[in-house]
């Protein structure tokens, strides 16, 4: 175990630099409202792929692939995991190149859902949205906490506190300008950083041959790639991944920042490309400290520290210290911006036409909220994993209705609606962490089938889809798509005359920044 | 089926091989955009 003060010591100076280098490179830009949270066709493809790596790449990473190695399934559920982790990169190369051409001045999921469909299904997807964002940052600060704590017994709190704070200082400062240029910083240490650490670990533990001979004689269901329940968990990942990420704001945010047309479809493909031997090499990692007997009391959750631990010199655990700061900095900015940009673009529709400094204000003070929350609930501990797989069930039972209407006139709101109800009830039927308290539900409890994963996440995607898709056969009704266009305009174009008497915000380029 | 000793090997040497081929990629692409931005930046101060 490294010295507390140590860790600390690393992690302050990892977080001071971040910070540092968000803040410099935010005050040589003229930020308007619109930069700070949608950044606006600026990034090139490296920038769209290092940030979509970055911000997809939390401290999850070191944790749950791992675990689903050691203790779901071995190289099955392994393979899963990756593909489903870049399933939704995939998936957003077709619906970012659409959403650029529909709502070429778009901001936000909430935009597109309230001008599709209307306001229910808007409510409903802001829901799910705000939900899904919100247990992934405190999901992601308690691993955060988790993971300190175990290298270096840091208290929960202190790691919490300080990722939030710092994190707070960039973001609430640049936006998402701040966040996409610290993204791009954390990939370049992240990516050799994690290379080097996994090889490094391959070989302390024997290399390849020594690793596949123990796993072989002792669990050789591990290296297993027909392993059944390894293959379910795998199967239902892919659909739990991709629905909650189709409700993560940070991923429209990169849509509408890239470039083109072009930087976004490259962009998304190398950061998808990037992602599967990624996720390999976490699970690879706990299969090898599960298949060697590493393991012993500790959980499935830690074996890829387990196996660090054991190959590793206590020195090089600094190097580990570093990138769970790394990880969970890259997403806890997305995340803060995220939620607080879903907000400040619909603040201009709920607000009777406020100028440009109303909104920064407001995208700055939402930060703020966001953090603060944040912090107190990443420092209690707290296992969210429960609230995690429900949000990803609501993902999954919406994702395919609330996309539908990006491809198909004739999807309605309330076929959409009803369809992705009748997902979740279907998913909700089937779900194992629920399942013990409402097979005590009168009348409909006896009812109700054994509880699964994969049929709760594969029941709530088909008969969503299928019921979105009856629901759009049977409708009379075609929406014109090329007319969201005119349902969402640049932030900057409704400022009246700011406060101090200049001009409104779109008159010129000078007006359009507010000058820090 | 179950994973044999070379594929393993291939498997996980691959994955590392595969992450370093796309961080190099990554970086010319880095690399490529702020050449393009310094140049736009420089033709803005010839020709403001």
């Amino acid at each position: 175990m490294v010295a507390t003060a140590l860790a600390l010591g690393v992690t302050v100076a990892v977080l001071a630099a971040m910070t540092a280098l968000g803040v410099a490179h935010s005050r040589t830009r003229m930020l308007s409202v619109e930069d700070y949270i949608s950044a606006r066709n600026s990034a090139d493809t490296g920038t769209t792929a290092a940030t979509l790596i970055a911000s997809g790449m939390g401290a999850w990473i070191l944790f749950s692939p791992a675990e689903a190695g050691a203790g779901f399934g071995g190289l099955a559920a392994v393979g899963g995991y990756a593909i489903g982790s870049a399933v939704p990169l995939v998936l957003f190369i077709s619906v970012g190149v659409r959403l650029r051409e529909y709502l070429p001045q778009g901001h936000s999921l909430t935009e597109y859902v309230y001008g599709r469909y209307g306001a229910w299904m808007y409510g409903y997807a802001l829901l799910i949205a705000v939900f899904y964002m919100f247990i992934s940052l405190a999901a992601g600060m308690t691993a955060a906490a988790d993971a300190l704590a175990f290298v270096a017994d840091v208290p929960p709190w202190i790691t919490a506190a300080i990722i939030g704070g710092f994190v707070l200082v960039y973001t609430g400062y640049g936006g998402l300008v701040a966040s996409i240029f610290t993204d791009t910083v954390q990939t370049l240490v992240i990516l050799p950083l994690l290379t080097l650490s996994f090889a490094a670990v391959v070989v302390g533990l024997g290399g390849t041959g020594a690793i596949h001979q123990a796993i072989a004689s002792a669990n050789p269901h591990l290296l297993d790639l027909g392993f059944v329940p390894g293959l379910a968990f795998g199967g239902y990942v892919v659909i739990a991944i991709t629905g909650s990420s189709v409700f993560n704001q940070g991923r429209w945010q990169r849509v509408f920042a890239a470039a083109d047309d072009t930087s976004l479809r490259r962009g998304f493909a190398i950061a998808a490309v990037v992602t599967v031997p990624m996720i390999m090499l976490a699970g690879l990692l706990g299969v090898s400290a599960a298949g060697l007997g590493l393991m012993g009391d500790a959980g499935p959750s830690v074996a890829l520290f387990v196996a660090i631990a054991a190959a590793l010199p206590e020195w090089a655990t600094l190097g580990v210290v570093v990138l769970v700061v790394l990880l969970v900095t890259s997403t806890t900015d997305t995340l803060f911006n995220g939620i607080a940009s879903i907000v400040t673009a619909d603040l201009s529709r709920v607000l009777d036409d406020p100028d440009e400094r109303t909104l920064q204000y407001a995208a700055r003070a939402l930060t703020v909220v966001v953090a603060i929350a944040a912090i107190a609930v990443g420092a209690q501990g707290y296992s969210v994993l429960e609230l995690f797989l429900l949000a990803d069930l609501l993902g999954a039972a919406t994702f395919i209705p609330f996309l539908h209407g990006l491809y198909s006139g004739r999807a309605t709101e309330r076929g959409v609606l009803l369809a992705s109800v009748a997902g979740l009830v279907v998913g909700l039927a089937y779900f194992p962490t629920f399942h013990g308290a409402l097979v005590g539900l009168p009348v409909v409890g006896s009812l109700l089938p054994g509880g699964s994963f994969i049929h709760s996440f594969a029941g709530a995607a088909g008969v969503s889809a299928l019921l979105s898709l009856l629901a759009a056969r049977l409708s009379d009704g075609r929406f014109d798509l090329d007319s969201l266009a005119a349902e969402v305009h640049s932030l900057d174009d409704t400022a009246g005359p700011v406060t101090d008497g200049g001009q409104p915000a779109n008159d010129g380029m000078e007006s359009q920044g507010v000058e820090r | 089926m179950i994973l044999g000793g070379f594929a393993f090997a291939l498997l996980v040497w691959g994955s590392l091989a595969a992450v370093a081929v796309v961080f190099a990629f990554l970086l010319v692409m880095l690399a490529r955009g702020a050449r393009a931005e310094t140049d736009s930046a420089a033709g803005a101060e010839v020709n403001p």
